[in-house]
């Protein structure tokens, strides 16, 4: 039986680790804009479109 | 997509942003364009390889707009930088920009790819939903001014307001709440699945040290999620207490008390499981509701729109050096401006004429009015004593800032005893009914079975939260504000609104209110002067904001002289001034030394320069057209009154149009218009609306339950005013109140939707067969419906009264 007790214990830590880790998380912005992220990925890095070759 | 190719051009749309497009103006690669405005931002983002900017927009950019750098050149100054800066040192400036003109992925594209315009930018991000752009910029590089500058020139002015009226607290206030969200969450999760043995046929975990251990967990749990989460709550309810006010926080207050004492109770004397995990839950879903409800609010947000201005004028020094009347909110820095006796200063500037007197009450609170001489900066709030002055402007009109300065407290009227709002009218039966219901549901459950006793204890008093009365009025006045305030009714606050949906009386002044400011006739046959008299009455005239001295002065045609030496202007008397050595007297009989003629047949103005009587000026009212129809429709609800400073030779027109019994009183001297006020008040029950146009008649509008200042081109802010009135719409002023009084039929509605949800809901949770969880579910969801009930139908009763 001790070792549901020792079980639990551990399993209330990992949780509390994780809301640690969310609580963390909203401190740091990552909740402030939802929305522009997945757009940003999408663009692509390379940006040399000069005059001379048109694209198709 | 890719629209830079051939078959764009010879559509001849602008590459740049898609409209129609002139082909004579194209660049060498045979681009066409709508405007040079456009060519040259596309020849900008070329030759800084942003090409990909068309295929993500689809050449659909912002058009841009022509600017004037010096409209920005406060911008310069460290003070006005400081309140847009988030962090700055001696290297790099943060700063958080509102751009409006936020539309499409390339928008972003195109912002946070801004260092390749200027290498002085170190860093740009854009919150696409905000509308905002982050920017880290060198300070050498590229100075504050010359950054919003670049933004302007690609299409993207910055909206500089944004930074003054910041909302920072609300989303601090937000990511608080998602935090205690989260530990409630957290709590709820572990605690549920502790209990979980609980819910099994055979009733729990019989091995002793098993049971200790998870019952302590679960108390220890419960902690920060009462604790912490739970604190709003408490918090809410203490403050409710300590104002010995019942406020909605106290119900849920005590219910969560009731549930977690019990379920302590239960546990340590070994009776039972106790309740944690319905409390758990209960704030859990409380939380999850009050998120939603922000969620909702915000979208439905009736922040107060920063173009509707309030329908104020100035006089703004024009190309031609003539003055023009303009709104306040094409103010710019740079403009010059003349300010009249008695007005206030409606943006910082810096004074331009010799001196003046400056009377900063409304700020300071301070009486004494401060001398100013030339090159002094004057601070929007003042108000100029004697004659009319220059000034630079500096700032933009900061719209909130005259707001905040108009709810100041000692503005506030003395408190009236008939007035309650009737958000209040409403709880002070509320709360203590509920705890009534509630305790009566625990005493009559107790014997039978005591954990359902506190159950229906708890769940009464969650579902019955009047959250959906509280937040009726608040929302219903707030749009109605907002929609008052694009039809040209400028209202305070929602108070105000409140009182003018309850008004019984309406008492008008004549002059400026009924009548026309500046376009009455006006006879000129009875004086006699030459080009220099005309000159100094002119003079003496346009210092002054009484609408007869406008009248006067826009009727002379020569030109004023550049300095006045004395002005003084006698309430209710006329103007008194020396200008190049001569003392013009203007305005009544006993003024200018003559002896009251009672039986006039006009308004008469008398003119005397040093000792010599030039005559008199007669003045016809003209009334402002469809005055009549507004009368009578007002007189269906209202009971009104006149009051006039002129003399009664207009007694059977008005009796005419406002009937026979309606009480009209002329000469009436600003000392009279307050007597009247105060003589109706205590005559009538019921709340009084003085509407006149600020200017002799301040008391009165102060005096009066509601003070609606009538505003002309050029109105002065009346800060003893709780509304201002657009002078265009005084002959719908009866649509304006009717739909105000329709508010309370919105009110009502709401008030019967959550009358019926609380007696059904109350009644399942007193015979026990709600939970407490069920009844914070189910709370939210209510004051959704009443929020969205009250924003759509004030729409609706807008639209029905034909208001914007």
């Amino acid at each position: 039986m001790e070792i549901i007790v020792l079980l639990i214990c551990i399993s209330i830590l990992v949780a509390v680790g994780f809301l640690a880790a969310f609580i963390w998380s909203i401190r740091s912005g990552q909740y402030d804009d939802s929305y522009t992220p997945s757009i940003r990925m999408l663009f692509d890095d390379t940006t040399k479109t000069s005059d001379k070759q048109p694209k198709a | 997509m890719a629209v830079t190719t051939p078959s764009a051009t010879t559509r001849f749309v602008c590459a740049h942003c898609g409209d129609a497009a002139d082909s004579a103006l194209q660049d060498k690669q045979g681009h066409i364009f709508c405007c040079n405005g456009c060519a040259s931002v596309y020849g900008l983002l070329q030759s800084h390889d942003l090409g990909n900017f068309y295929e993500i927009s689809g050449a659909r950019a912002v058009k841009p707009r022509d600017i004037d750098p010096s409209r920005f050149d406060h911008l310069n100054d460290a003070g006005v930088q400081a309140l847009f800066f988030t962090y700055q040192d001696e290297r790099i400036y943060k700063v958080s920009l509102r751009l409006p003109q936020i539309h499409c992925a390339a928008c972003i594209y195109l912002l946070e790819n801004l260092y390749r315009f200027d290498t002085g930018v170190v860093r740009s991000e854009v919150d696409f939903l905000k509308k905002e752009a982050h920017l880290t910029v060198k300070k050498a590089e590229l100075p504050f001014k010359a950054l919003v500058i670049l933004l302007a020139r690609l299409g993207y002015e910055p909206n500089l307001h944004h930074g003054l009226d910041s909302q920072k607290p609300a989303a601090d206030e937000q990511k608080a709440l998602i935090r205690r969200l989260a530990v409630a969450g957290f709590a709820f999760g572990n605690i549920m699945l502790l209990s979980f043995p609980e819910y099994l046929s055979d009733g729990g975990v019989k091995e002793p040290l098993l049971r200790s251990v998870i019952q302590t967990l679960s108390i220890l749990l419960s902690l920060p999620l009462l604790f912490y989460s739970g604190r709003i709550y408490f918090e809410q309810a203490w403050k409710g207490l300590l104002a010995r006010d019942l406020n909605i926080d106290i119900p849920i207050a005590l219910g969560m008390i009731a549930l977690f004492g019990r379920s302590v109770f239960e546990i340590v004397s070994g009776v039972g499981h106790g309740y944690l995990d319905s409390l758990a839950a209960l704030i859990f879903f409380l939380l999850i509701g009050r998120y939603f409800q922000q969620k909702t609010y915000d979208h439905l947000s009736f922040e107060r729109d920063y173009r509707s201005f309030f329908p104020l004028g100035v006089s703004r020094a024009g190309a031609n050096g003539k003055a023009e009347e303009v709104p306040i909110s094409s103010l710019k820095p740079g403009d010059s401006m003349w300010v009249r006796n008695e007005e206030i200063i409606p943006a910082d500037s810096i004074l331009s004429s010799e001196r003046t007197l400056i009377d900063y009450s409304f700020v300071t609170g301070e009486s004494e009015p401060q001398e100013k001489f030339r090159g002094d900066v004057l601070y929007a709030g003042g108000k100029v004593l004697g004659a009319m002055v220059q000034m630079d402007v500096l700032k933009e009109v900061a719209q909130g800032y005259l707001t905040r300065l108009w709810n100041q407290e000692h503005f506030r009227k003395e408190q009236n005893d008939k007035f309650k709002t009737i958000t209040n009218r409403i709880s002070q039966y509320f709360t203590p009914a509920v705890l009534v219901l509630a305790l009566g549901g625990l005493v009559y459950w107790y014997p039978s079975s005591p954990s359902t006793a506190f159950q229906v204890f708890a769940a009464v008093l969650i579902i019955a939260c009047p959250c959906a009365l509280a937040l009726s009025a608040p929302f219903t006045f707030g749009h109605a504000i907002r929609i008052l305030g694009r039809n040209g009714l400028f209202v305070k606050n929602s108070a105000v609104v409140d009182k003018l949906s309850q008004l019984r009386q309406i008492v008008f002044d004549k002059t400026g209110t009924l009548t026309q400011r500046e376009q009455g006739e006006l006879d000129l046959s009875a004086v006699e002067w030459d080009e220099d008299d005309r000159r100094l009455v002119k003079t003496a005239c346009q210092h002054s904001t009484h609408p007869l001295s406008r009248q006067l002065a826009s009727s002379i045609e020569e030109d004023v002289w550049p300095a006045t030496d004395l002005f003084d202007e006698q309430k209710g008397r006329g103007i008194v001034a020396v200008i190049n050595g001569h003392r013009v007297l203007i305005g009544s009989a006993a003024l200018v030394g003559l002896k009251e003629e009672n039986n006039q047949q006009a308004t008469i103005v008398y003119i005397r320069i040093d000792d010599l009587l030039l005559g008199y000026v007669r003045f016809k009212n003209r009334y402002r057209t469809g005055m009549e129809n507004t009368v009578a429709h007002l007189g269906e609800h209202y009971g009104l009154a006149v009051l006039s400073g002129d003399n009664d030779q207009e007694r059977q027109y008005l009796h005419k149009v406002f009937g026979e019994h309606t009480s009209i009183r002329f000469n009436q001297s600003p000392a009279d218009k307050l007597e009247a006020i105060a003589q109706i008040k205590q005559q009538n029950s019921g709340l009084l609306m003085m509407v006149g146009d600020g200017l002799n008649d301040a008391g009165a509008l102060r005096k009066a339950d509601v003070g609606m200042a009538v505003s002309e081109q050029s109105g002065q802010f009346t800060p003893a005013s709780d509304a201002i009135l657009d002078a265009g719409m005084v002959p719908s002023l009866d649509k304006l109140l009717a739909f105000v009084r329709q508010t309370r039929t919105v009110i009502f509605s709401n008030l019967g939707l959550s009358l019926i949800y609380n007696i059904t809901g109350i009644s399942f949770a007193l015979s026990g067969l709600l939970t407490p969880v069920v009844s914070a579910i189910l709370m939210p969801l209510s004051s959704i419906t009443i929020v969205l009930n009250a924003t759509f139908m004030t729409r609706y009763f807008a639209r029905k009264n034909q208001l914007r």
